[in-house]
């Protein structure tokens, strides 16, 4: 999809919309002739199984359609669920209703807002009026406004990238956005039966049922044919070129015509090759209408194709289920497409948010009372929500066929399982109800910091060269994550202790065995970072020929091992005592999360994936209230110590 | 000695040393975002010492981590107590030392290098990153080349180069590790022979990928003749050589990238390149190469992750430059004699932590018995 953007020349997308504005009012009258077609949300869903070929993976309509959704909408936000977003409401439809309308029906789409613009001084550039509330714009008035500015675009669009304003980068990028969406609107416009001939003599001669409409694809099967009967026409006499059949004939030319406009459309790769070229580019509708000879495959592709559209715009919800199906196996795909399906509809990882915010209210209540039967159910609850999450992460690996961590999305659900499992792992053997609270606060946090990284599209992503190596996927960056997770729960556990100390006696006396816990869990950190750190080293010996090079990310990594060292160590030397050692021990988080989201912002080396400018000020505010959570307990413990040892003296 | 190597052994010294190299650590990796990878690397952590201002000398990453060497060479030496509860953390503090002690012999005993290959070409030799060198070749000979190099204290101005395989001498007039060239407009006196004619050069800062940096040099070369005797300019990558003429033959005089000689030859046969299906992301990049050793040949593919080993150098897949007829392949060429520490290291440390974790448990379990 974006390739399609950065392939696209400028200035012939600048065409593309002043066109599809001026396309706009033509089309206008034809949709109210049309009328409007309410496309039933089950024939949506069904098509949502349909298997596209986008962002180099065979993927369904479905995840499709939720990936583009969410690039018009906002890049990064997390004020909705965006795997749920819709034109109408947010929170309401899920994507694929609104892309079967956006190609069945684009008259409807194009004035659906669709589009969140967050700068009210992007809006206001183009003279559109503000929508306070929502800041949703709709194709319509974005295309008209961007036309307004087409000189402005152009000035912006000459500039070097780095002086363009924020602005004016939002509004080139804008201007990208509605060509793709446009793109997307015209994706099915060849096979849709709309061309109504209006001669059933012609019609007949042509070789089609009268009355029948017709498509695109049907007409420009017959294209010989019908230059032959135009070449004829023209050599008419004005007076028999006004003939009914003739006054069709040329109108039929013209909408021809017009329709060839979208033959640039490009970025909906529906049309899998054939068996024997399985692993090559997959091509458009419109790929199939540039004039070449259809063969057998191609052909039959089409037909399907056409079958499926005309079953959707009839409402036929069984039909469109089944074509969709059989078009799926007849193009040879090894089906994770259903899998798929089912994994964006069971939406794993946000459900399991609600559950571990359950599993932290059902423990604050126990503490209130009831409290055996609350603190179980909140157990119970954590376990549910693990159990979630590491099902969806299992069946992420089964659609992809890879290990579960490659990007840093995947690393944070990953993260988040590997703390909650351990939670439960260390509340069945030290029922202190400790790691529930650790597991269920660090499971909420985790999965709502790793929602708003998958509100930046399809999260099943294909890999570049290096990473594509699935054993050193499934060493390294496992055991480095697995770090994270457990050296962030050593963290966690260590900041339980220090807040212990401050307590009464029952706190103070409860403290010593989850000091104990704390250091048992920084020695599995320690192993699983240093064994992580250096198996990173051998992947970089085995493909780049140098084991370490003092990378940001390898910092980082090394950069949690040290502090882990360096606290263990300044407790053997008698440096640190528990207080202090404890204080340590819980600012490795911030370790941690230097190396895990403070390196992407130094953007050098060869490790860096995904970052943008929120996560900064996020990092920062993270490391600022650590450090004064830490410095305060610590100076409390302190003092009650102190008071203790007055008293006990 | 067995008092003095108790107190190099002391967890103490660890601790304030990593606390040190925490902070270069912290204070190397963003500086990378000003001066680039390589020159912060070189500044922090391959230095003994880092200069601040110029003046003041602080303990540089390598000198730390040799400190960290010693505490731990003496802790396994002299402090240690063999008993069964604390044989985990031997055994992976042994592990620890053997990391330092890989990462000190890659640091003093590794070649690294980049050959870059046109599909259909070969080559016997490979270029050093960063290392550069004065090559005077020998061209009289129709059967072969006589080249000599030199590097690391000839790399600088003042270098006076006098050597019986070339009859006059080179005086380095002025060095720049990175510099521009600017063509001359005004007329040069006659002794500026060369692209010093038209051309001088100014030195300007190290650029923060390293790989861009050109460096130049004005030489003076007397002793050959009249004629030849005069002020040059080289440098890095120069398109065409400089020649010199003395004593009835012709050199070539070069500034380039250190070229190390291979034991053995590669003939690029193919390069592919895979991308992923309606995308320009790459897949995977491999390349057919010939490795000839005198009259035998030997068919390799190297592609990323899959490096080709062969009498101790290591052939990786990096890069590539795409032509219109014909694509070129670059491969990084390694020899380290310390590259298979890390991965004993790893095996020991995992062995040790393991077996601690498990002990610490099991102390855990009994004393919760007790309890």
């Amino acid at each position: 999809m974006r390739n399609f953007i950065t392939a696209m020349n400028f200035f012939e997308t600048l065409k593309y919309s002043a066109l599809a504005v001026s396309l706009l009012f033509v089309y206008n009258s034809h949709a109210t002739e049309n009328e409007a077609r309410d496309i039933e949300e089950a024939v949506a869903d069904s098509l949502g199984s349909l298997a596209i070929q986008d962002q180099g993976r065979i993927k369904p309509l479905d995840t499709f359609a939720r990936a583009s959704l969410l690039a018009f909408q906002s890049k990064s936000t997390f004020e909705h669920n965006p795997y749920r977003s819709s034109y109408e409401r947010p929170d309401k439809s899920p994507a694929i209703w609104w892309l079967t309308r956006l190609m069945l029906d684009p008259q409807t789409a194009y004035e659906q807002k669709v589009f969140k613009i967050r700068t009210d001084e992007v809006v206001q550039s183009m003279s559109i009026p503000v929508d306070a509330d929502e800041q949703l714009y709709s194709f319509k008035e974005l295309g008209e406004g961007l036309n307004r500015i087409s000189g402005t675009l152009q000035a912006i669009n000459e500039k070097e990238p780095n002086e363009r304003s924020r602005v004016e980068k939002q509004l080139l990028d804008l201007f990208f956005k509605t060509g793709q969406y446009l793109d997307i609107s015209r994706s099915l416009t060849g096979v849709i039966a709309d061309i109504d001939v209006g001669s059933d003599v012609l019609l007949e001669e042509l070789g089609f049922e009268p009355g029948q409409k017709l498509s695109y694809f049907d007409v420009i099967q017959k294209k010989a044919l019908i230059g032959e009967k135009l070449m004829a026409w023209s050599k008419l006499g004005d007076e028999e070129k006004r003939s009914p059949e003739g006054v069709a004939l040329s109108n039929l030319a013209r909408v021809l015509q017009s329709k060839m406009q979208d033959l640039s459309s490009r970025s909906f790769r529906v049309i899998p090759p054939d068996a024997d070229h399985r692993n090559e580019d997959w091509s458009t509708p419109w790929g199939m209408l540039d004039g070449h000879t259809l063969n057998e495959w191609e052909l039959s592709r089409m037909e399907g194709l056409k079958e499926i559209v005309a079953l959707a715009q009839a409402g036929d919800v069984e039909g469109v289920a089944q074509k969709v199906d059989a078009y799926n196996a007849e193009s040879y795909l090894e089906s994770s497409i259903g899998l798929e399906v089912f994994f964006n509809k069971s939406d794993f990882f946000y459900r399991s948010l609600y559950i571990y915010i359950l599993s932290c209210l059902l423990l604050w209540f126990s503490f209130i009372g009831f409290s055996k039967w609350l603190s179980r159910l909140s157990f119970a609850s954590l376990a549910f929500a693990t159990g979630l999450q590491a099902v969806g992460i299992v069946v992420r690996c089964l659609i992809l066929g890879r290990p579960p961590v490659t990007n840093l999305y995947e690393s944070i659900i990953f993260v988040c399982g590997i703390i909650s499992l351990s939670s439960v792992v260390l509340e069945i053997f030290w029922r202190k109800n400790i790691a529930i609270f650790v597991g269920g606060i660090s499971g909420v946090v985790l999965t709502f910091i790793g929602l708003r990284y998958a509100s930046e599209g399809d999260t099943l992503g294909m890999l570049v060269a290096v990473l594509n190596d699935n054993f050193w996927l499934a060493t390294h960056v496992l055991t480095i994550t697995i770090g994270y997770g457990a050296a962030f729960l050593a963290g966690m556990v260590a900041h339980v202790y220090q807040v212990l100390r401050c307590g009464g006696s029952e706190w103070q006396k409860m403290s010593k065995g989850v000091f104990s816990v704390s250091l048992s869990i920084s020695f599995v950190a320690l192993f699983f970072v240093v064994i992580g750190t250096i198996l990173g080293g051998i992947w970089a010996d085995q493909s780049w020929g140098r084991f370490w090079g003092w990378d940001p990310k390898e910092n980082g990594a090394l950069l949690i091992a040290l502090w882990l060292l360096i606290v263990l160590h300044g407790r053997l030397a008698g440096y640190l005592k528990p207080l202090e050692y404890a204080a340590g021990l819980g600012l490795v988080n911030i370790t941690v999360a230097l190396a895990w989201f403070g390196v992407n912002l130094l953007s050098v080396g060869l490790h860096n994936y995904g970052f943008d400018d929120g996560v900064a000020t996020g990092l920062f505010a993270y490391c600022g209230i650590e450090v004064l959570f830490t410095g305060i307990v610590y100076i409390i413990g302190k003092s009650k110590e102190q008071s203790l040892k007055t008293k006990s003296a | 000695m067995n008092k003095l190597g108790k107190q190099l052994a002391s967890p103490k010294i660890f601790f304030f040393t990593a606390i040190w190299l925490l902070i270069i650590l912290v204070k190397g990796t963003l500086a990378q975002k000003d001066i680039g990878l390589y020159q912060s690397q070189e500044y922090y952590f391959s230095s003994w010492f880092i200069m601040v201002g110029g003046l003041l000398p602080l303990p540089g990453g390598r000198l730390a981590m040799a400190v960290m060497f010693i505490n731990l060479l003496s802790k396994l030496l002299f402090s240690s107590k063999f008993s069964v509860a604390r044989i985990g953390t031997h055994i992976a503090h042994f592990g620890g030392l053997l990391l330092l002690v890989g990462g000190f012999i890659t640091a003093y005993y590794s070649k690294e290098g980049s050959m870059m290959l046109y599909e259909g070409d070969k080559s016997a030799f490979f270029d050093d990153y960063h290392e550069l060198e004065i090559a005077i070749i020998d061209t009289s000979n129709p059967a072969f080349d006589e080249v000599t190099a030199f590097r690391n204290e000839y790399i600088d101005t003042g270098a006076v180069i006098s050597d019986p395989s070339f009859p006059g001498t080179i005086k380095v007039v002025e060095y720049h590790r990175n510099a521009d060239l600017y063509r001359l407009d005004s007329a040069v006196p006659s002794e500026f022979k060369g692209m010093a004619q038209r051309f001088y050069v100014r030195g300007k800062p190290l650029d923060s990928e390293a790989s861009r940096n050109r460096a130049a040099m004005i030489v003076e070369v007397e002793g050959l003749s009249p004629v030849e005797d005069g002020v040059y300019i080289i440098f890095q990558h120069m398109q065409v050589p400089q020649l010199l003429n003395g004593d009835g033959r012709t050199f070539e005089l070069s500034l380039r990238n250190a070229r190390y000689p291979l034991p053995f030859g590669i003939e690029l046969l193919d390069f592919e390149k895979v991308m992923h299906p309606g995308t320009m992301k790459a897949k995977s990049y491999s390349s057919e190469v010939n490795v000839m050793s005198g009259e035998l040949k030997r068919r390799v593919e190297i592609s990323m992750n899959q490096p080709m080993r062969n009498r101790g150098y290591t052939f990786y897949q990096a890069s590539f430059v795409e032509g219109q007829v014909k694509e070129a392949s670059v491969f990084a060429v390694v020899k380290n004699a310390g590259r298979q520490f890390p991965y004993w290291s790893s095996i020991i440390m995992s062995i040790g932590l393991f077996i601690h974790i498990v002990l610490r448990v099991i102390k855990h379990v009994n004393k919760g018995e007790k309890a």
